[in-house]
């Protein structure tokens, strides 16, 4: 960890993107156009062509949104939370009433985000959300009113921390980054009194108890954060550290996975099975989201349709996302660990949950070649559709709608897939090594094998349903 | 707390009542569009043919009649064809399936007394797999 301590890039260094982060008012000036954005997006999913393909709402969010989203989380950090619109309402509502309550502490784990992350998969297959854009506007409503509502009454942010499917979603997969916010020297933090990074920034004289720039709303001492976990990049410590000690550094991705010190705000990983529970439906929930888009699905679907005897789909989805999140998790995962245990004799310790986080890397390449594959074949379908929402208000200077533009070829595209999930799959393998090596010091290969293995699988999974020939559907009875 | 509320609360009404201020186009409503592929749709190209009728079941005839093909899900091209007519009111002409799954085909056009019509018709199950049978077709098939 000694990169820690000299930091060999910062971005914050950088010209002009370095200046623009350290303005105080860097994250509303991105969160401002967003809210703009999702503004516009909302009233075309609503009042716009009921069609998909030509509604920005569908458009936008379910192809161009979640692609430059991965591939920001790929080649910098959890850009979008900081960029997150949903804020911008709460921040004027905390103007009118500022909220006096923490949040429960019963609720302070990751249960809730992962029982909502995997709502927000079962809600999208079963709505057919990529084939409404009124539905989409109401999802866009809906996280809207969520985030408004929760950070009204509970102070801080947790919304962010507990709450919000996609930040578990950015906040697992930012462990793969490149970049994270951290301390520059921690001798400085040693010899800080006043800790703003977490505290805020007081006013001096009798203002004391008003906040001038607040500290880490997820609760992140800087000289303790390690990685990118519960991070939203927010840059509040950037503007609060008076000795200016912050850097938004390179490092190793994923190799905050393989280290288990007290984490600020987090603890010990290796004390929260509700994280390994994240990065396990993270990664099935990627394959699952990439299997329901295939042909086989549908005879599958109809198999369990006909052994129960119905024709209830979201009774036909549930048995499907729990075969898909609990039996084959539970069996996999589960297997691994058994063997792990019977290979090391080593029956002490949860295996599982220590190596649950090294499918984490792997689920984010799964991700990415999903993401990437609608993002990069569609590329340039946001032109036409934008065209003919200007000219559905009378706009006419974008010009006629080009609805020939499209994106990559799928054939270009399918050797980038591959390559995220072989980029995920070496990022999965090398989490477990460093583990195996960490904790099994005399025979790390024993413990190294069975989830090799079990990466193995996945990954080849993965490319199995990629390459089978797409069928975007949503009936399958 | 209240003025918190009472905002909340207007701003849901308002969303509420947005679908009623959705712009609406002054096309025929009397139209009906009979749309059948040969051989049944799937990956590639097909023959489409239109029928037009009218509310009194008589052919319409057109002047101008074009297909759109569009998969539901956003982010993917469309496919165009400008049909010819084959008899009065049937119109014919290929059109491509260029992806397996659930598609729509947006039949328009100008009738001979100058109106415009445009009609949508869907296309479910599309099968990737040439000698697949899709929703559909199995659906008739099995009716029949």
């Amino acid at each position: 960890m000694d990169a820690r301590r000299s930091p060999q890039f910062d971005a914050l260094s950088l010209p002009l993107v370095g200046r623009f982060l350290r303005w105080k008012h860097s994250r509303l000036a991105v969160q401002v156009p967003l809210l703009l954005l999702a503004a516009a997006l909302v009233l075309h999913g609503l009042l716009g062509p009921e069609l998909a393909p030509k509604n920005l709402a569908t458009l936008l969010v379910w192809v161009h949104w979640r692609g430059l989203l991965v591939l920001a989380l790929l080649f910098a950090g959890n850009l979008f939370c900081f960029g997150c619109p949903l804020l911008v309402p709460r921040e004027l509502a905390r103007r009118i009433r500022a909220p006096k309550r923490a949040f429960p502490r019963a609720l302070r784990r990751k249960w809730l985000g992962v029982g909502l992350f995997v709502g927000v998969l079962f809600v999208y297959e079963w709505l057919d959300l990529w084939a409404s854009p009124a539905a989409t506007a109401w999802a866009i409503v809906t996280y809207f009113a969520a985030a408004l509502v929760i950070d009204a009454c509970f102070k801080g942010a947790p919304f962010c921390k507990w709450v919000c499917p996609i930040g578990q979603f950015n906040f697992i997969a930012s462990t793969f980054s490149p970049l994270e916010v951290r301390a520059k020297d921690l001798g400085t933090c040693s010899a800080c009194a006043t800790k703003d990074c977490i505290r805020g920034q007081r006013l001096p004289g009798p203002n004391l108890a008003k906040v001038a720039q607040r500290g880490c709303e997820l609760a992140l001492f800087l000289p303790e954060k390690v990685g990118n976990l519960d991070c939203t990049f927010c840059l509040d410590c950037v503007h609060a550290c008076p000795a200016d000690n912050v850097v938004i550094g390179a490092r190793v991705p994923a190799e905050e996975l393989a280290v288990d010190p007290v984490r600020s705000g987090i603890g010990r990983v290796s004390k929260r099975p509700d994280i390994a529970a994240l990065a396990v439906v993270f990664t099935f929930g990627a394959l699952l989201n990439a299997f329901a888009m295939v042909s086989p699905v549908y005879a599958f679907q109809r198999q369990i349709a006909a052994a129960l005897g119905t024709s209830n789909e979201a009774l036909v989805l549930a048995v499907l996302f729990a075969l898909s999140l609990l039996v084959a998790p539970a069996v996999l995962v589960g297997g691994a660990a058994l063997a792990t245990r019977a290979l090391t004799g080593v029956a002490a310790g949860n295996h599982a949950q220590r190596f649950a986080l090294s499918l984490a890397p792997l689920g984010f390449g799964v991700w990415l070649a999903h993401y990437c594959f609608h993002f990069l074949t569609g590329l340039w379908t946001f032109v036409p559709v934008t065209q003919s929402a200007a000219r559905d208000v009378g706009l006419t200077f974008l010009g006629a709608p080009r609805w020939g533009l499209g994106g990559l070829r799928e054939a270009l595209v399918w050797p980038l897939e591959v390559g995220f999930v072989a980029v995920g799959l070496i990022g999965a393998l090398g989490v477990t090594w460093r583990l195996a090596a960490r904790d099994f010091g005399a025979a790390p290969i024993r413990a190294f094998v069975p989830w090799a293995a079990l990466h193995a699988t996945l990954a080849g999974a993965a490319l199995w349903l990629l390459a089978q020939p797409m069928e975007m559907r949503g009936t399958f009875l | 707390m209240h003025r918190l509320q009472r905002s909340i609360a207007a701003l849901l009404a308002l969303a509420t009542c947005l679908p009623a201020c959705a712009p609406t186009r002054d096309l025929a409503t009397d139209v009906e569009a009979k749309v059948t592929f040969e051989p049944a749709p799937c990956v590639g190209e097909v023959q489409c043919t239109v029928a037009l009728v009218g509310l009194d079941a008589q052919p319409l005839r057109a002047t101008t009649v074009q297909l759109e093909g569009n998969m539901n899900h956003a982010g993917m091209v469309p496919t165009f064809a400008t049909l010819q007519e084959r008899a009065p009111g049937e119109y014919a002409g290929p059109l491509r399936f260029t992806m397996g799954g659930d598609w729509f085909v947006v039949v328009s056009g100008s009738l001979e007394d100058g109106r415009a019509f445009e009609t949508t018709v869907a296309v479910p199950g599309v099968p990737a797999q040439p000698g697949d049978t899709c929703a559909c077709c199995a659906a008739e098939r099995a009716a029949n």
